[in-house]
């Protein structure tokens, strides 16, 4: 759930200049209205403003306020003439006025909210384009439309309409190069975290069978065979009832569902194409961005016709065979994982390092993991690939990937080439927004091309939100866009005092031996504290059922605690690298965010025989 | 191009429907409680209240013209239904739970359960999407 913002410590302000004998002040500091009925006050009315009531300065600027919104108002005699709505004027305290200013990242006061949306001081509503203004206050048919049908996009839908408003939810996919495309869902459920799970899975199976032999079981001799398109019908069979169930929820919540493209045709209006090309306008007084991100493809020649990416590779026709996968990412290793534990000779080409952002030293056993497992590992970037045989929709083709390579023994840079069954693409992810029509209406946008946000407001538009990856600055990741899609309606719809938390978010990347983490890595840790002030205990153990079946991944697990010396030893980062590292991590991702110390993990005392009790 | 509609009385009488309609069509069943021959009340409430609002749907203009084929199937009293052994539960290409279920034929994902099929949108839905 979202952390209180009053709860946390207010920015530092600076101490009135003439302030009054200190005992008015610390009355004044009471009166106003209370923080959690102004907040929902103001995204009740049409148009409010919050002010403290101790300045005249205020007051000036809220008949500034009033006289701008009133040259709004139409002659009488056009048609449909613009109701102006009265303005309602908050006083607040001073201590709410501060949780007001975190709450919004609004710096300006007095501040105005125009039909629920805060959107700044004077200066912020004086940039806004007058005619955007009148058709703001003009009424629209949805109170919300959400663009994008994902992760984030479903989860504030359907909270907004449990807030009882008017929602209608887009979601198109764009079919990738190859063709493929998919239901409604987004990208975790289609082409994301739940095959990748569903697959490694089944890798995982296959070793268990291999172990079981040695529990004792009587299994047929010789090598036992994988089917890889009875894999992928039973996981599409899967991502058939999630679409499905998705779309019945959606009917049955009430929020009207549109399997159209989306597209800003107006501040207020969004053209919506169907497949048939079909095209509906529709209106709505705010909008929020999930529209995700889609596979990066590098600029070689032959990149398109010849690779597939995780968006193609869950529902491949054919067997993959001899696969290569391009990119350091844990896309990449993910899929590199599944791929050679279901049996297919794996071979991943890493521009540099593994899992950038992430814990190098565990991204440093994980590439030693991997390779004492089996699979192969290529320093390069493609340069060109050539078709050699052309695949069919039971067989993978042949292609032959050439890419710059350092002689051992002379230094020199050579031409390589290999041949491959199936080239996988993971070489990151980006959002897609040129054709959402941002540019049209002026919502601001990143290099990357990810949404610009105050929190998740736009930094340009106040009546357009985005959440989720497309979101800049926030962590790629499922949960993220569905917590801050519940929080934010609440926020915006029912004015709740809730921000949604983004640090020490507990993640794992399901490597054939998995790998949790919550909190810094070392290098994050030493940046931001100083290397003297960090201590890291850490311990390597051997799974006990392990032993038995002489697993290779015992001498690999791995755990570490990193630790701030100067605040009694507090846990900063968790990283661990054993089997289940996912339910494993979760667990102990409350003990960081209620500040655990080292001395509070001693304190408990571990569940025997376990791999988790090794936390000392 | 039309709605078809059949019935069929248990489960061989559904083998026999699906025989006659054939491969490659679009075939969309119901099953429902069978009607008590004094009575001519399902003995299954949910059923009761599903029938009426499915057959309002298949009566509209742009559902009646839809190239479909649906069967009303009558899966027996509730002692039959009741059998763990039944073909409706056993047969791994319906895999039924309970009653009233709309499923379309072929598609393993695609079916409305118990109180769904009393929601006339999720029922429209149904049929109009492809």
């Amino acid at each position: 759930m979202g952390a209180v913002a009053s709860g946390m410590p207010p920015p530092k302000r600076p101490a009135p200049a003439e302030s009054p004998t200190p005992s008015v002040e610390k009355n004044e500091d009471t009166t106003g209205t209370p923080l959690k009925e102004a907040l929902k006050q103001a995204a009740d009315a049409k148009i409010a403003v919050f002010y403290s009531g101790k300045s005249l300065e205020d007051e000036k600027q809220i008949k500034e306020i009033e006289s701008i919104l009133a040259a709004l108002k139409d002659d009488p005699s056009v048609e449909n003439p613009l109701v102006l709505p009265e303005v309602l004027k908050i006083r607040v305290s001073e201590k709410s006025k501060q949780s007001i200013q975190y709450l919004t990242l609004h710096d300006s006061w007095p501040l105005i909210y125009i039909k629920g949306n805060a959107v700044g001081g004077l200066k912020e509503l004086r940039a806004l384009k007058q005619d955007y203004l009148k058709e703001w206050l003009r009424d629209h048919t949805y109170d919300l439309i959400v663009i994008g049908g994902g992760s984030g996009g479903l989860a504030a839908a359907k909270e907004a309409a449990r807030l009882g408003k008017k929602v209608a939810c887009l979601d198109f996919v764009k079919p990738s190069p190859q063709g493929t495309t998919w239901g409604l869902g987004g990208t975790c459920v289609n082409v994301g975290c739940i095959p990748k799970k569903l697959m490694h899975q089944a890798s995982l199976l296959g070793h268990s069978i291999h172990d079981a032999k040695k529990y004792g079981w009587k299994l047929p001799e010789g090598k036992i065979e994988h089917q890889w398109s009875h894999l992928r019908d039973n996981v599409q069979d899967h991502i058939a009832s999630l679409n499905w169930g998705y779309r019945v929820q959606l009917r049955e919540k009430t929020v009207t569902y549109i399997n159209s493209y989306g597209e800003f045709t107006g501040p207020f209006e969004i053209s919506a194409t169907n497949k048939k090309k079909k095209v509906e306008k529709i209106t709505a007084d705010r909008f929020l961005i999930a529209t995700g991100l889609r596979p990066k493809y590098p600029d070689i020649p032959g990149v398109k016709e010849y690779t597939i990416t995780s968006d193609d590779l869950f529902q491949l026709p054919y067997s993959p065979g001899k696969t290569l996968c391009v990119g350091a990412s844990y896309v990449s290793l993910e899929c590199a994982g599944f791929l050679h534990g279901i049996g297919f000779d794996v071979t991943v080409m890493v521009r540099s390092i593994l899992l950038r952002g992430f814990d190098q030293d565990m991204a440093e056993r994980i590439r030693k993991h991997m390779i004492a497992y089996g699979m192969k590992f290529e320093s390069g970037v493609p340069t060109k690939i050539e078709q050699i045989e052309e695949k069919t929709d039971e067989k993978a083709g042949k292609y032959r990937v050439f890419w710059p390579k350092k002689n051992e023994e002379t230094g020199e840079i050579q031409e390589v080439t290999e041949e491959f069954n199936t080239i996988l693409m993971a070489i990151g992810r980006e959002a897609v927004t040129d054709d959402v029509g941002l540019t049209t209406i002026g919502v601001e946008r990143a290099k990357s091309k990810k949404v610009v946000g105050r929190r998740e407001q736009s930094t340009t538009i106040p009546w357009v939100y985005a959440i989720g990856d497309v979101l800049e600055g926030t962590p790629e990741l499922t949960p993220v866009a569905i917590q801050a899609g519940r929080v934010l309606m609440r926020r915006i719809f029912d004015g709740a005092n809730v921000l949604t938390e983004y640090d020490q978010i507990p993640t794992t990347v399901f490597t054939p031996l998995e790998y949790g983490c919550c909190g810094l890595s070392e290098e994050d840790a030493f940046m931001k504290y100083g290397k003297d002030n960090i201590i890291i205990y850490h311990n390597v153990f051997n799974p006990l059922e392990y032993t038995i079946s002489e697993r290779i991944d015992k001498d690999h697990c791995y755990l570490k605690l990193i630790c701030l010396r100067n605040e009694e030893e507090k846990v900063v980062g968790f990283h661990i690298l054993t089997p289940n590292a996912g339910e494993i991590t979760q667990g102990f991702g409350i003990a960081l965010k209620l500040a655990g110390k080292k001395s509070d993990f001693d304190r408990l005392i571990g569940i025997h025989p376990t791999v988790a009790e090794k936390r000392k | 191009m039309s709605l078809k509609l059949y019935t069929a009385q248990g489960y061989e009488a559904f083998q026999q429907v699906l025989e006659t309609i054939g491969k490659g069509k679009r075939v969309v069943a119901l099953f429902t409680g069978s009607k008590s021959l004094s009575t001519g009340q399902s003995w299954c409430p949910d059923c009761v209240v599903a029938e009426p609002i499915v057959e309002e749907v298949i009566k509209e203009a742009d559902v009646a013209a839809l190239d479909v084929h649906f069967v009303t199937v009558f899966v027996g009293n509730r002692e039959v239904w009741r059998d763990p052994a039944v073909g409706f539960r056993t047969d791994p290409k319906l895999k039924l739970t309970c009653i009233p279920t709309l499923l379309e034929v072929g598609n393993k994902a695609k079916r409305l359960l118990e109180g769904q099929v009393a929601n006339k949108n999720l029922v429209k839905e149904f049929f109009t999407e492809e």
